[in-house]
């Protein structure tokens, strides 16, 4: 029987080469472009410092890990900083000369953040890991630290308020303008 | 047919694919990890510090560029100034213990009382009675609270069971993240929110505090900035002006859960002139109307004011509902 690769710097680099993308790809779902190095660098050293009990396959508990500096990043920042990050989120403005269909893209993501953004914090995490990390139930399960029954029940719930959320509201005739910029004159 | 809506938040992923790491930058990411540390010694507390040092002197630097002058102490934040809270609730020993202690559960200090309003969390997510529980300052920029037999890193430093946040600094920051009438609660302009802050430290109080704007590059689009006010976490007496690239956090369609909780408050609360006792009945209302659980969805903080006429309700933007009430018991 083979014994397991010692936990020495050659591992850290191969998980490193493995998982750095998806890590990456984490952070910069969830904070500023600007913090996205201190969290791929925290959880890296974090797997290092913890390397004995870093399980195999990696990938959840590094999303795990990431999502504890993800939050400790949005609570150090001061709240500005924070909802200037959410806003920066978002995807891109129009640009009135792209392609039609561009726009419409661009239209379809700002409603489908917009609505996002109305459910709490739990159902949206559950939802982006689903889709955006496309995690199947039982890495779902070890992220959000519940049983995998527990996962499957957040997730369709989850699903559910969001697609209520997509539903434009009967008061708002233009469901992509949901949460309209306003211009002011100072 | 209805698009599945899995496949439309896959379809806007803001990072679809993202560009791999640069190798000579992870190089040095790894150099670093392995030569920073050695397993469980917790020294992750100490770069978070470290960087919570660097962006402070960041700040400060922004902040003399545009013009203030004025001097800033950032490099330890007094608890009694520091009204994020990280609570223990939902986060099991284990997992503190693996993260060195990094607490995922975040909050504003409500009630000025961060044991009190972290046993509040402990009831909302567990519906059981909290454990005995400590605050700690930790360096970072708020305070940490667990439970009293849990090891804590030896740089955290107990406070007093007597601490409380300084009333009138945490009042200032409840009105300044007020989304019911406060500065976000629709777009104003840095010239509005100024009038608004100086009225508000007229109301409160404060003297000898400065305003200071944040200097900020023009928009793409030509538009003026919606602005918004923060306390400079330093803890010095300055609130900080900055335009926000979006709408404020206020404007909520009336249409939508939250937003209806907000129209409620503002017309019932806020229009209105009403005891203690009967806002917090509104406020319950509200929350149970728009098809929440008041114990379980929202905060709810009832605050005595003996000598305020009416209840003023402030309700940040946070992950669940957090309404603030301070007003008069009859």
């Amino acid at each position: 029987m083979t014994p397991p690769p010692a936990r020495d710097r050659q591992w850290l680099e191969a998980l490193f080469d493995a998982h750095s993308t998806a890590v990456l790809a984490y952070a910069g779902r969830r904070v500023p472009a600007a913090e996205v190095d201190d969290v791929l660098a925290e959880v890296f050293t974090a797997a290092w410092q913890h390397r004995e009990r870093v399980p195999d396959p990696a990938l959840p508990w590094l999303y795990r890990t990431a999502s504890h500096h993800v939050l400790h990043t949005w609570r150090s920042r001061s709240r500005s900083d924070r909802l200037l990050a959410r806003v920066h989120a978002q995807p891109a403005e129009v640009v009135a000369d792209h392609a039609d269909e561009v726009v419409a893209q661009l239209d379809q993501n700002t409603r489908v953040h917009a609505a996002l953004a109305r459910l709490t914090a739990r159902d949206a995490e559950v939802l982006r890991l689903a889709a955006w990390e496309q995690l199947p139930t039982d890495e779902l399960a070890y992220v959000l630290g519940c049983t995998p029954t527990a996962a499957k029940v957040r997730l369709h719930r989850a699903r559910r308020r969001f697609a209520g959320a997509l539903q434009p509201p009967a008061d708002h005739p233009h469901p992509g303008d949901a949460l309209p910029a306003r211009e002011v004159t100072p | 047919m209805t698009p599945d809506p899995l496949a439309l938040l896959r379809q806007a992923d803001p990072a679809p694919s993202p560009a791999p790491y640069d190798p000579g930058c992870a190089t040095a990411l790894i150099d670093r990890a392995v030569a920073a540390d050695t397993p469980g010694t917790g020294r992750g507390q100490g770069r978070r510090t470290r960087r919570w040092r660097a962006a402070a002197a960041a700040l400060t630097a922004a902040v003399l560029a545009g013009g203030g002058g004025a001097a800033y102490a950032v490099l330890h934040q007094p608890a009694d100034s520091a009204l994020g809270l990280a609570c223990a609730a939902g986060t099991s020993r284990q997992e503190f213990e693996q993260a060195g202690g990094s607490l995922s559960s975040f909050m504003s200090v409500s009630s000025g009382d961060p044991v009190a309003d972290c046993a509040a969390e402990y009831e909302r997510l567990q519906d059981g009675p909290p454990p005995a529980l400590r605050a700690y300052t930790t360096g970072a920029s708020y305070i940490s609270v667990v439970p009293a037999d849990w090891p804590v890193p030896s740089s955290w430093q107990a406070l007093p069971d007597t601490f409380r946040n300084d009333p009138v600094r945490l009042e200032l920051r409840q009105r300044l993240d007020d989304v019911l009438e406060g500065p976000q609660s629709r777009c104003h302009s840095a010239d509005e929110v100024a009038a608004l802050v100086r009225s508000d430290l007229t109301d409160l109080g404060l003297t000898g505090w400065t305003i200071q704007r944040l200097e900020q590059a023009r928009r793409a689009d030509g538009r003026t900035w919606c602005a918004l006010a923060f306390v400079d976490d330093s803890g010095s007496r300055t609130v900080l002006l900055q335009g926000l690239d979006g709408p404020a956090s206020g404007e909520y369609p009336t249409g939508e859960p939250f937003g209806q909780v907000l129209q409620t408050l503002r017309q019932r609360i806020a229009g209105q002139c009403l005891p203690l006792p009967a806002a917090r009945q509104v406020a319950e209302q509200a929350v149970s109307a728009a098809g929440f659980d008041p114990a379980h969805d929202a905060k709810i903080t009832s605050i005595e004011d003996p000598v305020a006429t009416c209840t003023r309700a402030y309700v940040p933007v946070a992950g669940l509902i957090e309404i603030t009430l301070r007003g008069p018991d009859r």
